[in-house]
């Protein structure tokens, strides 16, 4: 009998043999990884929502997450990730686009300036880069400016430091400043600010803008520190509103097949790049939607520690067994998207 | 009067002036619980008991004690909280690590905050102070007198060392002592204690201890022996220790008795009357 390419595979690329597993969403050799991830590794975390989790596991775990933001002693858990700490390794709150991410590079570098860069509501004013971070505003424009020079000389540290960067990439679809092309995490007028078409307009990213973006990210901070290394994944939280004009069921799959195919071509193109599937164990159609609540969009503690299981089965924690990640309770995200839903109805 | 003393590495200063003291007040019988550093938070409730977690702690409450590995709550008639990182000297540091846009001083810090963020991180590090935690506990079993006595500002000799010492903190006194005080009253009404202040004679430019109350103090190890080492400005002596526990003692009797504190302070050795009345409030407490 002729041989043909498909005979003596490993059982992880025939489909039935994969995904067949005593342990739901447990799927043997998903993920193998591309490099080591050691407790002693500076991590710098960020991206969209479901980045929280990952943040938050790594730490309980006892790995080394930079937290170049830490909270001011005094603050519970609620308060302090409501002003936007413990989230990720800067308070930058959530970077949903990869162009956000460039951005807040850049401007770090110095080499960007972001253009209306201050929401007002009120007499309150916002960080229009991360508006949820101080959920009741600041007193004037001077103190929001003040308070980002701050954070981005954190982020300048954080970007220089790290050994290994952590971004899960959330969503195409975002709201661009005409004239200078800063990108907002969120649509003026959410929670703050006011929408004006004339300056304002949505953008759908597309494959090539989205890959180019996250080049330029990585050659950025390759300048200033050479041997960093990243970690991609893909959010599988739908997203929670559309003005695509596309039916939301569409959207979001058009949208997290563009992010999947960059993070995918990131992968191939650079041996620094590893890709975490996070994205399959929990919204592909093995899992069957187990991992996701009742809104089929929030995903459930079950999800998150399975996902992290399957991470730290390569990424062994630092003498903390793996059934750790066994969490009662996903814990609470900070998700400015969420507010979308209020114009749902 | 039988009294609980806990506290945390300034209870040496506490013990030594009471040492100095304690012929003036035959009556008064306490017991010292101690542990340096953050020692005291591994003390956990155990029914009416407080118990140790761990080895170290326990090792520490039986030297300051003369024995004992747990404190039985309903074994005394009063209690007072040394240090136990209470009082305004901590709200000074919170302000040394952050500040706000509309009050950056001069020194560096570690975060900016926004005013709000600011004052709900301030009141809740108060809050969440180790002395808090310890009065929790009590008052979770027991109704009798609780006093807490706070941590002494830094010596003076710490100035030519900080700049945020010599240059930003009698303004950071000026802010964050409204925030102390509304807080602080907060806990009282809540927890029902008393705040003992730090003696007025041994404050010197409004958020300093003069030197004099700070030179030869004695590290809280066993033995009470060993001096903290030159250039130590966190820790007061027995001279500081004896005007705090006088004042202690004075709150305790003022308490149920306002007349007798006047009367205990003045007689170095105390009347047959004097007895009397002291035994008369250890049989109300005892009552109670």
């Amino acid at each position: 009998m002729a041989d043909q390419p498909y005979r003596r595979l490993p059982k992880r690329a025939y489909w039935e043999r994969a995904i067949a597993t005593d342990a739901p969403g447990i799927y043997p050799d998903l993920y193998q990884k591309r490099f080591e991830v050691a407790p002693e590794h500076r991590i710098a975390t960020a991206g969209s929502c479901f980045a929280q989790h990952i943040a938050r596991n790594l730490r309980q775990n006892d790995f080394t997450v930079l937290d170049l933001e830490p909270a001011p002693r005094g603050l519970s858990e609620a308060q302090a990730q409501a002003y936007g700490y413990k989230l990720y390794s800067a308070r930058f709150g959530n970077i949903y686009l990869v162009r956000q991410l460039l951005q807040l590079a850049q401007e770090a570098f110095g080499s960007f300036t972001p253009e209306d860069a201050v929401w007002v509501k009120g007499a309150r004013f916002y960080d229009a880069l991360r508006p949820s971070v101080e959920p009741n505003g600041l007193n004037t424009v001077q103190e929001v400016e003040l308070h980002r020079k701050e954070h981005l000389s954190r982020v300048r540290k954080m970007l220089k430091t790290a050994d290994i960067f952590v971004f899960t990439m959330g969503l195409t679809e975002g709201w661009v400043h005409k004239s200078s092309g800063t990108v907002y995490p969120l649509a003026p007028g959410v929670l703050a600010g006011a929408y004006d078409p004339d300056k304002v307009g949505f953008r759908n990213f597309g494959f090539n803008e989205i890959y180019d973006d996250f080049v330029a990210f990585r050659a950025l901070i390759k300048e200033v520190n050479p041997d960093i290394r990243f970690i991609l994944t893909v959010s599988p939280v739908p997203l929670k509103a559309t003005v695509s004009g596309n039916h939301a069921l569409t959207a979001n799959l058009y949208s997290k097949s563009v992010l999947r195919a960059v993070a995918g071509a990131l992968f191939e193109a650079f041996p620094d790049i590893d890709y975490f599937p996070s994205y399959e164990i929990i919204a592909s159609s093995a899992s069957e939607g187990r991992f996701f609540d009742e809104t089929k969009r929030g995903v459930t503690a079950d999800g998150v520690a399975t996902a992290m299981r399957t991470f730290f089965e390569q990424h062994k924690p630092p003498s903390v067994p793996v059934m750790k990640t066994k969490a009662k309770r996903a814990g609470a995200l900070v998700c400015e998207e969420e507010l979308l839903g209020a114009f749902a109805s | 009067m039988k009294v609980c003393v806990i506290g945390n590495s300034h209870l040496a200063s506490f013990k030594l002036g009471w040492d100095v003291i304690a012929s003036q007040f035959p009556s008064v019988s306490p017991s010292f619980f101690g542990s340096p550093a953050g020692g005291l938070s591994r003390l956990k409730l155990k029914g009416a008991t407080l118990v140790p977690r761990g080895e170290k702690l326990k090792r520490d409450l039986e030297f300051t004690s003369g024995g004992l590995s747990s404190i039985d709550i309903s074994a005394y008639d009063a209690f007072v909280i040394v240090g136990a990182q209470a009082g305004l000297l901590r709200m000074l540091q919170f302000n040394q690590r952050h500040r706000t846009a509309n009050w950056l001083g001069v020194s560096t810090y570690e975060s900016l905050l926004s005013g709000v963020c600011f004052q709900e991180a301030a009141r809740g590090a108060l809050r969440g102070r180790r002395a808090i935690s310890i009065i929790r506990m009590l008052r979770s079993v027991t109704d009798r007198p609780v006093l807490l006595s706070v941590e002494p500002f830094f010596s003076l000799t710490v100035k030519p060392k900080s700049q945020f010492w010599r240059e930003d903190a009698v303004s950071a006194l000026d802010r964050m002592r409204p925030i102390y005080e509304a807080e602080m009253d907060a806990l009282r009404s809540e927890l029902g204690f008393t705040l003992i202040d730090q003696p007025a004679e041994t404050v010197v430019e409004e958020c300093f201890t003069a030197p004099e109350f700070g030179s030869g103090s004695i590290k809280l190890l066993e033995g009470l022996a060993t001096a903290h080492s030159d250039g130590e400005h966190r820790h007061m002596n027995s001279k500081y220790g004896a005007l705090v526990a006088r004042d202690a003692v004075q709150q305790l009797f003022s308490i149920t008795a306002p007349g007798l504190a006047r009367l205990a302070a003045v007689v170095e050795a105390p009347s047959l009357m004097t007895r009397l009345r002291e035994r008369a409030i250890v049989g109300h407490f005892i009552g109670r």
